[in-house]
């Protein structure tokens, strides 16, 4: 058997394709960790940007708070935003669960009303205090 | 099967470095209460993030040990408690503080004076009174308060160094003295510095809203700062400021004070009235000023100047402190109580149709 064909074998054994299914299983394991690392990466916000048709009001969210914009209801509790009351008849704003981290966002269609938390690009930090 | 190795391993290789930089990208989080109600919030990017984080709290803690009023072990405590020509043995923090205190006061002509613990005490608007949330029993009188204000003079204050050991010592013993309107800012100061001996390239750093920022944000752009409308019952942000390295410190009356009559004691104390801002005496007792400061931002390099800058604006009023800010070179943002709004520099400023309260820029 020459060289070549000792070559030839071992890389048609059951071993090696075993091989090739655990290094190609590695590869996934790997590029999935990586998406899961990116996906999560967006920070705690520190603002939430509520637009009603096109009018935009920020909050802070470091204090907890109940805004009420007529159509549904917005609460801020420990860092976070959800519509606590809708009266839309979908209510899928209430369903949308409560949001925290820069970039997520809670769309109302029936009341052109979207909810986003802001920490990337408008607001890394707040200072001052409403009393 | 070499090849498939050597291609196998250089994609592995490639994956994970995608995949770091990726994890990179993002900022290492951390926010924890470091003394007595005060959060210490941290974005940090690059070099060592949790030793410089780690670095940080010990700082605040070792500040707070320093110059804490309701730690009787501390070294401004028992400084307090010394009488004329008693040596108190000073730590490098409570040095430092002494120093920028005395630079303030005197850059603001004593719009910012760190002697008035005495009188704080005497008001309840100390943080014993503060939060007990009662008015004291005897509101201190006129006269009381004059010659509490009479010894609030950083010039009757010394630094004494023998034998390598640095001393505080006072001329006169009803000398107080009160960093509280520095602290904040000085730990966020010293914290960029640990930052940078950490190599951390970029960072935002908060303690309970006294701000500071460095390089660039999650977006890879300037950071933006939001500021708090003072009357708003949600803390909505009314305006903002952009950039790359500043600090960002706001005083006033909405946080710590107490009411009683109807009329709001806060912790801010005006040297110049000897009482707490926007408080007048009344042949009866008490009431609110017509036009006080409820908020005044200070932007600027140092959070320790922005710190003493806002307190001093509080005092001074509008206009006089907007004049301070412009001599100093910081900028502001400054809110009255009959609702209006001067800012210095360059705010942005988020649409109020929603808000609560219309501010007449002036």
């Amino acid at each position: 058997m020459t060289a070549k064909e000792r070559v030839e074998k071992v890389k048609n054994s059951p071993l090696a394709r075993l091989r090739d299914v655990v290094v190609i299983g590695a590869l996934v394991a790997v590029a999935a960790v990586a998406a899961v690392a990116i996906a999560t990466r967006g920070g705690r916000g520190s603002a939430v940007a509520i637009t009603v048709r096109g009018e935009t009001t920020y909050y802070s969210l470091s204090k907890d708070a109940v805004v009420s914009l007529g159509e549904l209801d917005v609460t801020i509790e420990g860092g976070e935003a959800f519509v606590s009351r809708s009266t839309c008849p979908d209510g899928l704003c209430e369903k949308s669960g409560r949001i925290s981290k820069a970039g997520e966002r809670i769309v109302c269609l029936p009341c052109e009303i979207v909810i986003s938390v802001c920490g990337e690009s408008e607001f890394d930090a707040v200072t001052g205090g409403g009393a | 099967m070499t090849a498939r190795k050597i291609v196998a391993a250089v994609l592995v290789a490639l994956i994970s470095t995608c995949s770091c930089l990726g994890c990179g990208r993002g900022y290492f989080v951390r926010s924890d209460e470091v003394f007595a109600g005060y959060v210490l919030d941290v974005k940090l990017r690059g070099g060592n993030e949790e030793g410089a984080y780690e670095a940080m709290k010990a700082l605040a803690g070792e500040v707070d040990a320093s110059v804490s009023l309701s730690l009787p072990s501390s070294v401004i405590s028992r400084f307090n408690a010394a009488s004329a020509g008693e040596r108190v043995k000073a730590d490098e923090h409570a040095c430092k503080l002494f120093g920028l205190a005395k630079d303030a006061c005197e850059r603001t002509d004593g719009a910012f004076n760190p002697c008035l613990s005495a009188l704080s005490e005497a008001w309840g608007v100390d943080n014993a009174g503060i939060t007990s949330g009662k008015p004291p029993e005897n509101f201190p009188t006129e006269s009381e308060a004059r010659t509490l204000g009479e010894s609030a003079d950083i010039s009757l204050v010394s630094l004494v160094e023998e034998d390598g050991e640095t001393y505080l010592v006072k001329s006169e013993s009803a000398v107080t003295l009160d960093f509280g309107g520095l602290a904040k800012g000085y730990i966020a100061d010293e914290a960029r510095a640990i930052a940078a001996s950490y190599g951390v390239k970029s960072g935002c750093v908060s303690l309970s809203g006294n701000v500071l920022v460095f390089g660039e944000n999650e977006s890879g752009g300037e950071w933006g700062v939001g500021v708090v409308d003072p009357r708003s019952k949600f803390d909505q942000i009314c305006g903002f400021y952009r950039g790359g390295d500043f600090s960002a410190v706001t005083s006033g009356d909405y946080e710590r004070f107490y009411e009683a009559g109807g009329v709001r004691f806060c912790h801010v104390l005006s040297p110049f009235t000897l009482a707490p801002v926007g408080v007048e005496r009344t042949e009866s007792g008490f009431k609110q000023s017509d036009d006080y400061v409820i908020s005044a931002t200070v932007v600027g390099a140092s959070s320790a100047t922005c710190d003493a800058l806002s307190t001093a604006v509080a005092a001074l009023g509008l206009e006089r402190g907007a004049g301070l800010l412009e001599r100093c070179g910081y900028d502001g943002i400054i809110f009255t109580s009959s609702g209006k709004m001067r800012t210095v520099g360059t705010f942005k400023f988020a649409s109020s149709r929603l808000g609560y309260t219309e501010y007449e820029r002036v």
